[in-house]
């Protein structure tokens, strides 16, 4: 039986919206398809071995806990910026995408990131919130998530991962929200997505088998596709 | 002044008339019309304000019991209208036209995001602060924010009265100029050393950022923990409590034997606060343990009813609040009978229009997959998000049971399960089934 590792990085500072729940509802399907998945939960202090996984996920956390996570993660900038270029899985939600730009403007102190994508993110002095309904030509349903945050990106040259229906992009007025490339999906979205949008689970899973050379096979969920049309129906009266 | 103290008056007093709430209208007036209003009122010797995210309402009116039964001549906001408005209402009805506060204490439950809207010039003689947990993201951000928001107006003159158990409030003692005072609790059998939501609040040191080791978990974040990297710790710990028995509902303050008023952790960290709060503005601990031993405060009614021979508790539960729910959990988990549970909303909040549903995985559901849950039954729009969380908690699914029909709600819980009935619902669903259980027994009368 093949073996997915997921490493949910961070999982004790950047859990402000229940973002356990991506880890759990990913592993639950990877299971479906008959993989046998670990979960590594992996933190300030541990080592960090970016070759050994093949899925990422960082999830949302207070402005604390971003900068302990920042000071920390700086010393993986190049195994990060290789397991990107290797096509490793990421996904990253809420304010961690903040992790990876340039650098992170906060009330005018200039923090450097890592630095293994094309854009500069900073700190408003009001928050954007609310809930979202995005676009990706990936998928054939629209995304429903929630943002709440004092942050935005600016002088990105990057690919977008969505577009807005309704809510706000990566910065107002911007139709477009966060960051696309390779294997790397980053998103001011938080909390648990992946429990609300089960097409974009399936959409991973695939992929993650793609990069495995593992047939998939399409099953029915319990109760997340009725969550989600549930969601879109209320929405829409 | 004396004009807005008077139309605060004037509308309570037309508000009482046309039987409205007043607690809010009329302070919404006087605010309105100047909003440095509070600057002006002379205070009296005592102002002591309860915030935090959980458990100021409880600690208020334990604080006010305690301090009528033993004849102090005490005003608090008890109808828990505590944002500023509310605050508002309470001081101006209390003072003289000419600003002057008629009576010996004022006490409130204070929003933690008003406080500095009240007390930016006049300062409290005390503040005691509960906990600060992730709480109504939607309204208040991260804890972090609302520890900032709560200091915003503090300079050291208030004494501040402190969970010590808190990490993420004891971190104060590093550099508040004012004096600090703290309680907290020692393990019961209940505590644990281990921690498995993942979705902690403040578990890294605030001096040194290392990670906080704990020697045990009461709740939450909430429990003794140390750094080992620099020596933060609770510190000396001014009311301890200990001997906790929540099957006998006693426990030990200072080893000084004290009843809790229910059989719930929470209470006893109630119980501790209002025991420091009134100790510090010099009540004699016999006065305290009269009011909490003796004359003990009535419990609140209203939460009991019965259909057909079946027993139902309704508990609140607030959304977004994930303690609030560990809490409930909790409570109908150690009732040892067999029983079924009732889950669900329609809208997240009744302070804000956005529907976030990311903390139901935060909550630990997990409490529920256990041998004496019958059913669980899941109502409301978000019915479905609910069940599938229950999934991941390893419920087994033919214990799930969706409701579709909301005026079905009491019907299909009578068809479908013997067994005693809690609901752990939000304030939406709560009413709905009140007057369903209302409606049931008037038909069966």
């Amino acid at each position: 039986m093949k073996i997915i590792k997921i490493a949910h990085l961070y999982y004790d500072l950047m859990n402000l919206y229940g973002e356990n729940g991506n880890v759990r509802v990913l592993k639950k399907h990877l299971e479906n398809q008959a993989l046998k998945v670990e979960v590594y939960f992996l933190t300030v202090d541990d080592k960090i071995d970016f070759e050994k996984y093949d899925f990422f996920y960082i999830g949302c956390g207070s402005n604390e806990n971003f900068l302990i996570t920042l000071y920390d993660i700086k010393k993986y900038q190049n195994d990060i910026k290789k397991a990107l270029e290797n096509n490793k899985f990421f996904l990253v939600t809420g304010s961690s995408l903040n992790l990876f730009g340039k650098h992170f403007n906060k009330q005018n102190n200039l923090e450097d990131s890592l630095n293994i994508l094309n854009f500069e993110s900073k700190q408003i002095d009001f928050r954007i919130v609310g809930e979202q309904i995005f676009q990706n030509p990936l998928l054939n349903n629209p995304l429903i998530g929630f943002q709440n945050r004092d942050y935005i990106i600016h002088n990105h040259n990057e690919k977008p991962l969505f577009k807005i229906l309704t809510g706000t992009g990566s910065k107002p007025k911007s139709l477009e929200e966060g960051i696309y490339k390779n294997n790397f999906f980053g998103t001011y979205l938080l909390g648990p997505i992946l429990a609300r949008n089960p097409h974009f689970t399936e959409y991973l899973v695939q992929k993650i088998l793609e990069e495995k050379n593992i047939p998939y096979k399409h099953y029915e969920d319990q109760y997340e596709t009725k969550a989600y049309q549930e969601y879109l129906k209320n929405v829409n009266n | 002044m004396t004009f807005q103290i008077i139309v605060n008056k004037l509308i309570t007093f037309v508000c009482k008339l046309t039987g409205k709430n007043g607690t809010v209208i009329p302070g919404t007036f006087s605010y309105n019309i100047r909003q440095n209003i509070l600057e002006k009122i002379k205070y009296p010797k005592y102002v002591i304000g309860v915030t935090g995210s959980s458990g100021k309402g409880t600690t208020t009116n334990l604080i006010a019991h305690i301090l009528k039964s033993n004849g102090y001549d005490v005003v608090y906001n008890e109808f828990g209208s505590n944002g500023i408005r509310g605050i508002t209402t309470t001081i101006l009805n209390n003072c003289t036209i000419f600003g002057h506060f008629k009576h010996d204490i004022l006490l409130l439950e204070l929003d933690e995001k008003h406080i500095h809207l009240a007390f930016r010039k006049n300062k409290m003689t005390h503040l005691v602060i509960t906990n600060i947990t992730r709480d109504q993201p939607a309204r208040n951000g991260s804890p972090d924010l609302v520890y900032d928001a709560i200091f915003d107006c503090l300079d050291g003159q208030t004494t501040l009265i402190l969970n010590a158990d808190d990490p993420g409030l004891i971190k104060a003692k590093l550099n508040y100029p004012g004096k600090i005072i703290t309680y907290g609790l020692e393990k019961t059998i209940d505590s644990y050393l281990e921690d498995k939501t993942n979705s902690l609040d403040n578990t890294y040191c605030p001096k040194c950022h290392k990670k906080l080791i704990y020697k045990f978990y009461h709740y939450g974040h909430l429990g003794n923990y140390y750094c080992k990297n620099c020596n933060f710790t609770r510190g000396k710990i001014n009311y301890m409590g200990t001997n906790i028995d929540l099957n006998k509902q006693t426990m030990k303050i200072n080893n000084q034997k004290v009843t809790l008023n229910k059989d719930i952790l929470y209470e006893a960290y109630s119980t501790i606060a209002a025991f420091a709060a009134t100790s510090e503005i010099n009540i004699a601990p016999q006065q305290i343990l009269y009011a909490l031993n003796e004359n003990i405060m009535p419990p609140k009614r209203g939460n009991k009813y019965q259909v057909q021979n079946k027993n139902f508790t309704l508990l609140e539960s607030k959304n977004e609040n994930a303690l609030s729910y560990y809490q409930s959990l909790k409570y109908i988990i150690n009732q040892k009978e067999k029983k079924s549970v009732v889950l669900g909303f329609d809208n997240v909040s009744r302070r804000y229009k956005f529907n976030d549903i990311s903390w139901l995985w935060d909550v630990e559901f997990e409490l529920l997959n256990n041998e004496n849950i019958d059913k669980i039954f899941c109502i409301g729009r978000f019915k479905y998000d609910v069940a599938n969380r229950l999934t991941y908690a390893h419920i087994n699914t033919e214990k799930i049971i969706l409701i579709e029909e909301i005026s079905e709600i009491l019907n299909i819980i009578m068809i479908q399960t013997k067994y005693n009935i809690y609901t752990m619902v939000c304030f939406d669903m709560t009413a709905i089934l009140k007057k369903q259980i209302l409606e049931a027994n008037n038909e069966n009368n």
